[in-house]
């Protein structure tokens, strides 16, 4: 088997602020093998868009510090000098973000803009660079791309706008491509349109792609893999499949609860998580989402629970006692009997998802 | 004209709040006016929640706006428990507007930065003598409703509070004025998902205690499906579907409504992958002629092109606008195989 495209090893990264150091990435480890997708999940706050920005070095200087190991085809981003870094950023690995206004020049035709990284990269003359970029509008799907080369970004519609950037980011064919939260902006019927672009992208230049999002809906048919991070940290990683079908992480079980399923019926109580996410900069010892959780004994206050899978590889999950196990359920069922959990929350409520229609 | 029609609407002394033929122009330079609404017409009756659904610029915001005559409709009626609110002016119009509050999508941006919490509940006591005197402990209730602690938090500024805790702050704000009517507009769209269900929680259990009447606004299907009774779908400024909740989304009648259903990311991995809309909502300066949907529809005929739909019955008991509606076997929303964008006939199907 070749080599995964992107290996990231023990990433840490933080931020100064003025109520000390912030812990925005807290020992990230993970892989993407060339035409695979790595959903990555969580809420805001909880570290998927620093892990990103961390691979790109697209971290503020000055008041940020990362450390861990960044492979890129199995050379180590971080050591390289800088006209090759440059290289990798430019033409390697590309971004894109959730708002295709802020992330394009509105000063720039879009054709100028498409082809700025294959006239700086690949040293392109201009003419050139312009035909590549219309090939590359007709290959995201715009209509008239001989029109739309010489428009502004403001007068694109926000779909349009996200088919531009994703031309842009194509437009040196990276071997990796991280979308973080490409569609959250954009209209339910159009973001359909840029996830199965993406997709058929995906595909057909086999690039390696880090899906972020903080929408489960998005991974579940697109990723193959997918990690949920809270508080800086993966705290469940495992085959799409296999983790919808044995969410073992209480939070990921939690967060799944509290969105509302089209499927369900109106006025169906949702299952909420009590709580907020806690102060990076004063992260609480043990398992960060011991507070909120519902399973949450002595131990998770004091001790914080290593990823690992029990044996199994693929399914790799942070907890002492994970959801649908013997000692999960246990805990769950002891914390249930005292009314409270070890954490202090209140459990008032059993089962209130199933109490269904009100 | 369109997406127009009356024939759903209830008799006015059944509804609390009943809008008809409501139109929204807004000017738009060069002499031109973009039309945001157009001849929408809904009611809600006592007691009920109606869940406003459609893209961006489909005018759900507008029409909410235009309820509360902020700005006036071009044109239309807006009946208030019996009041013409288009008819009354200044400090009437103010006064049977206490009934109508109304929160927003950004919870942080909605609240003044340099006022204590306990100053921004009580901002809408204050106006009215009558209910100052006793406004300290309205604060305080209101407050104790969505959650939060008066002696607590009554002192600190809304920067000390995340966006969930200042969304409960605004809801704390338009109840304390006793409203009948709470109109929601987005407001869990900027909200983490784990946050967005305990306010969601929080909406149904008010509604109670309060005995609200809500319109609630939102683009994401599966929120407005879980909170409303009555589902109004717009397109581009138009109703294009209405109806009880359950019929809209086990057996939509209007194409863009089956459409929208099919787009929803599945929560299921396994889940197959039906077909998407094609192209981008055109520009409203630019809206089709005949039915706005037709451009990205697959069953439009000339027909489609040339007559504005009526709002007329369709079986599973909702109100539809559209010449061909989809009356066939139901698609429940977790089957989207019969999707909108390839295999329908497009001609001959007769309605």
């Amino acid at each position: 088997m070749t080599p995964p495209t992107l290996v990231v090893e023990d990433l840490h990264t933080s931020f100064a602020t003025d109520r000390g150091e912030l812990k925005a990435v807290d020992g990230v480890s993970f892989s993407v093998r060339q035409g695979r997708t790595l959903g990555v999940v969580g809420e805001s706050g909880s570290g998927k868009s620093a892990t990103a920005r961390s691979i790109m070095n697209l971290l503020p200087p000055g008041t940020s510090t990362s450390t861990g190991r960044i492979l890129l085809d199995g050379r180590d981003v971080r050591d390289l000098p800088r006209a090759e870094a440059r290289h990798v950023w430019g033409v390697e690995a590309a971004m894109i973000f959730q708002d295709p206004m802020n992330s394009l020049n509105p000063v720039m035709q879009v054709g100028r803009q498409i082809g700025e990284g294959l006239r700086y990269h690949r040293g392109l003359p201009r003419e050139a660079a312009m035909r590549r970029a219309r090939e590359l509008l007709e290959q995201v799907g715009i209509a008239d791309p001989d029109r739309r080369l010489r428009e502004y970004p403001h007068q694109l519609s926000g779909g349009m706008r996200q088919r531009v950037m994703i031309a842009t980011a194509l437009a040196c064919e990276p071997k990796l491509l991280i979308a973080d939260e490409p569609t959250t902006a954009l209209d339910v019927t159009v973001q359909k349109q840029i996830l199965d672009l993406l997709d058929r992208l995906r595909l057909e230049h086999s690039m390696a792609m880090i899906l972020i999002t903080h929408d489960l809906g998005v991974v579940a048919g697109r990723a193959d893999e997918v990690a949920v991070m809270y508080a800086g940290r993966i705290v469940e990683k495992a085959p799409t499949l296999r983790l919808f079908t044995a969410m073992r992480h209480p939070y990921t079980k939690a967060l799944f609860e509290s969105i509302p399923k089209v499927a369900s019926p109106s006025h169906t109580r949702l299952r909420v998580i009590h709580g907020r996410p806690p102060d990076l900069a004063a992260l609480p010892p043990g398992c960060a989402f011991a507070p909120r959780c519902r399973h949450a004994q002595t131990r998770c206050l004091s001790e914080s629970p290593a990823l690992s899978g029990a044996g199994d590889d693929e399914h790799r999950f942070a907890c002492f006692y994970p959801a649908g196990t013997s000692d999960g359920e246990a805990a769950l069922a002891a914390n249930q009997a005292a009314g409270r959990t070890a954490a202090g929350l209140q459990l008032t409520n059993p089962s209130p998802v199933t109490s269904g229609a009100r | 004209m369109a997406g127009v029609g009356v024939a759903h609407l209830r008799p006015r002394a059944e509804v609390l709040l009943q809008v008809t033929e409501l139109e929204v122009d807004f000017p738009a330079g060069r002499g031109q006016r973009v039309s945001a609404v157009s001849g929408v017409s809904f009611d809600v009756a006592t007691g009920e929640t109606l869940g406003l659904v459609g893209e961006s610029g489909c005018g759900k915001s507008s029409t909410a706006r235009a309820i509360l005559q902020l700005p006036r409709p071009t044109s239309g009626s807006v009946a208030f428990d019996g009041t013409e609110l288009t008819a009354l002016r200044g400090e009437d119009l103010r006064r049977v507007r206490t009934g109508l509050q109304m929160i927003f999508q950004d919870p942080i941006a909605s609240l003044n930065p340099r006022r204590r919490v306990a100053d921004i509940v009580r901002e809408g006591l204050d106006i009215w003598p009558e209910a100052s005197e006793q406004a300290t402990e309205r604060v305080r209730t209101a407050l104790a409703d969505v959650g939060m602690d008066f002696e607590e938090a009554g002192n600190r500024r809304p920067h000390e509070f995340s966006g969930g805790q200042c969304q409960r702050i605004c809801i704390a704000r338009a109840l304390a004025l006793r409203p009948r009517v709470l109109i929601c507009d987005e407001p869990v769209s900027s909200l983490d998902v784990s946050i967005q269900a305990q306010i969601l929680n929080l909406l149904e259990d008010l509604k109670e205690l309060y005995g609200l009447t809500m319109l609630f606004i939102a683009h994401d299907l599966a929120v407005v499906k879980s909170i409303s009774d009555r589902v109004c779908v717009m397109y581009l400024g138009r109703i294009c579907e209405i109806g009880p909740t359950d019929a809209i989304f086990d057996r939509p009648a209007h194409p863009y409504t089956e459409a929208l259903l099919a787009s929803i990311p599945q929560l299921d991995a396994a889940a197959a992958e039906a077909g998407a809309l094609r192209g981008d909502p055109p520009s409203p300066f630019e809206a089709p002629s005949g039915c706005r949907f037709r451009t990205r529809c697959d069953r439009a005929t000339d027909l489609c092109a040339e007559q504005v739909p009526e709002l007329r019955p369709a079986p599973s008991g909702q109100f539809v606008a559209c010449h061909f509606p989809l009356t066939g076997e139901p698609t429940p929303a977790d089957d989207p195989a019969d999707d909108a964008a390839v295999g329908h006939p497009t001609a001959t199907a007769s309605p």
